[in-house]
């Protein structure tokens, strides 16, 4: 178990600068997951700690000790690989097996650890296997208890569960939760898909154009997003943003002429600013309700649990989230009202809050 | 979908061992052959001989037939195993690493490629000459190993191309250093990718005929494409023997195809990534 530090981290392939001075600090025994679009940098951030990629500028501490020259191997770290990459001429305890043979451990010593993952991992029966036998999923459990027989000081994850189904991919995200809430290793975690990062972290660091745009817990990141791009990034659906101005204390106008009432909200700026309103923070009310205005529904789509109704107000859409069964259909009028306490302000220039 | 009723598989069958019979002719015709003596053979009207005859192998042993077929054996395995060693490992840092020296050096296999080996030849004489190689299959197993080095590299590196990078990453992470990757991880997956470099550069060392014809100008070193001319002379042609060592010949290449054929299947590394 051990910290990671991260200090100004740079990378440049040529003239093209791919991270642009990444600051962050994983405590010890943390899950912090990278979030981000395609091309933000995450993956190759993630390479750098494994020592896989070579750091251009900055520090890279792991355990307090330097590691910016240190080869992978001893830097004391396990990954678990998006494509599992496990070695295919070797059987599932050989694969699991291959690091401590390397290091030179007893047999006795190694076999205990190889069974332990197993049976943490419900791998026993599949010892014997060859990689190309098992499914999936199994594959993915031989790729972490590759890592878990190192009794690594971090865990690095790169996208792991990219390749499984949707429903393994669920019963996956628990395992490794639970996982780590068993070893209590520090974790640092790749993935696109910031349902996985919201589920699993302890805190999120949403990575865009080789920046660091927040970091957090997940639900901070979610109540409170710094800027534009982690609140349309976190959430699914995403955040409402309605284009407009503030016309006076507590009054907002969009560009369509609709007015929403957000007395709790202080404007720092006045024009040309952005109101967020996550989906489930509107509800339907009843005509004449003060500060609710009315629009029009477009779509609905029940899940069972929740629907989901796309509204045209004017110009503008918006979505919204309800947890009761909503008797609307699409052509309806309704009457919306946001809890405008929770409302967010963002300056459409910079992408920053303005609240 | 699966339309096929077994008169269509048995004609298709027999289509095609018309085609594959009518494509080796030379060879049937060569080994049938082989069993009957150069008089049976012209006088003969059909192609399957009326009596098989051992007659013309029994005549090879009063030859130096078997010793030009050891020198064969020497010369092949021994350009085979200097030109696959250095293609493997010169493939591999082609497929991997990309820097100014390998850019030239991959640059250089293709320019070598352009010129005929038989423009070196004087020069490479009269380098041979004082250093008394002349006869001596060193000097072939090196002309053969050059020759084959820049075909046989681009195929190891293709070959390295097909193996995921992740999986030597996976070792350097679960403690190995870059070269341990290699044999560890990298050289047990490449059992096809080396077969097939190895068969085409043992089949060329061990057809080719020109070089040996300039170096190997004794009985005693000569390999078997240079020493089975032996049979043709000026006015005549022992037909009888020359068909029979020609069938022998061709045995070491049957030998090895067979041999290979189950390394040179797909899905050696299927499995250890997502595919």
């Amino acid at each position: 178990m051990a910290s990671l530090s991260i200090q100004s981290v740079k990378k440049s392939y040529g003239a093209l600068q791919v991270l642009h001075g990444v600051d962050i600090d994983v405590k010890d025994g943390e899950f912090v997951i990278l979030v981000g679009p395609s091309g933000c940098g995450k993956s190759t951030l993630l390479r750098m700690i494994a020592g896989l990629e070579s750091i251009t500028g900055g520090t890279m501490r792991i355990d307090q000790k330097v590691v910016n020259n240190l080869a992978p191997k001893d830097r004391d770290i396990a990954m678990v690989f998006q494509s599992y990459a496990l070695y295919p001429h070797m059987t599932v305890a050989e694969n699991m097996a291959f690091s401590l043979k390397l290091k030179r451990k007893p047999r006795s010593e190694i076999d205990a650890a190889v069974n332990k993952a197993a049976e943490i991992l419900a791998l026993t029966e599949l010892l014997d296997r060859t990689p190309k036998q098992l499914s999936g999923g199994q594959r993915q459990r031989v790729a972490m208890g590759r890592a878990i027989v190192r009794d690594p000081a971090v865990f690095l994850f790169d996208e792991p569960l990219s390749n499984l189904d949707a429903k393994l991919r669920v019963q996956m995200r628990s395992e490794i939760k639970e996982l780590h809430q068993r070893l209590r290793t520090t974790i640092v975690y790749v993935t696109h898909d910031q349902v996985e990062a919201m589920t699993m972290a302890d805190r999120i660091v949403v990575m865009n154009g080789g920046k660091v745009e927040q970091i957090g817990p997940p639900l901070e990141l979610y109540d409170k997003p710094a800027n534009l791009f982690v609140a349309s990034f976190i959430g699914s659906p995403g955040m409402n943003l309605i284009k407009g101005s503030m016309t006076g204390p507590g009054v907002f106008v969009s560009d369509t002429g609709t007015r929403i009432d957000v007395p709790h909200l202080p404007a720092t700026r006045h024009h040309n600013v952005l109101l967020g309103l996550r989906p489930e923070h509107l509800e339907i009310v009843t005509s004449g309700t003060p500060g609710s205005f009315s629009g029009k529904v477009a779509v609905t789509e029940p899940t069972g649990s929740e629907t989901q109704v796309n509204f045209r107000i004017a110009g503008d859409e918006l979505v919204g989230m309800f947890h009761e069964r909503l008797q609307v259909s699409p052509g309806d009028t309704v009457h919306l009202k946001p809890f405008s306490n929770r409302a967010l302000l963002f300056d459409a220039e910079t992408g920053n809050r303005a609240d | 979908m699966n339309e096929t009723t077994p008169l269509k598989r048995w004609s298709l069958s027999a289509l095609m061992l018309v085609i594959v019979a009518f494509l080796n002719m030379p060879i049937i015709l060569m080994v049938l052959n082989s069993f009957q003596t150069t008089e049976q053979m012209l006088l003969s009207r059909s192609v399957i001989p009326a009596v098989f005859s051992l007659e013309n192998y029994r005549g090879l042993t009063q030859t130096p037939f078997f010793q030009y077929f050891q020198n064969s054996v020497i010369v092949s395995l021994g350009a085979t195993v200097v030109s696959v060693s250095a293609a493997v490992l010169g493939g591999y840092a082609l497929s991997r690493y990309r820097n100014g020296l390998l850019q030239g050096y991959s640059t250089s296999l293709f320019a070598v490629q352009m010129f005929p080996v038989i423009l070196a030849l004087i020069p490479l004489f009269l380098i041979f000459q004082p250093l008394g190689l002349i006869n001596n299959p060193l000097s072939v197993i090196i002309v053969y190993a050059v020759v084959n080095l820049p075909f046989i590299t681009w195929m190891a590196r293709s070959y390295f191309d097909t193996i995921p990078r992740e999986l030597e990453e996976a070792a350097l992470i679960d403690g190995c250093g870059p070269i341990e990757a290699f044999l560890r991880i990298v050289l047990p997956l490449s059992g096809p990718g080396i077969a097939a470099t190895s068969i085409f550069a043992f089949l060329f060392s061990y057809n080719e005929f020109f070089v040996a014809n300039v170096f190997l100008r004794t009985t005693n070193a000569m390999t078997l494409p240079v020493g089975i001319r032996m049979f043709m002379d000026q006015f005549s042609t022992d037909w009888g023997s020359l068909m029979a060592a020609a069938t022998l010949m061709m045995l070491p290449t049957l030998v090895l195809f067979m041999f290979v054929q189950k390394f040179i299947a797909h899905g050696a590394v299927a499995g250890g990534v997502k595919g």
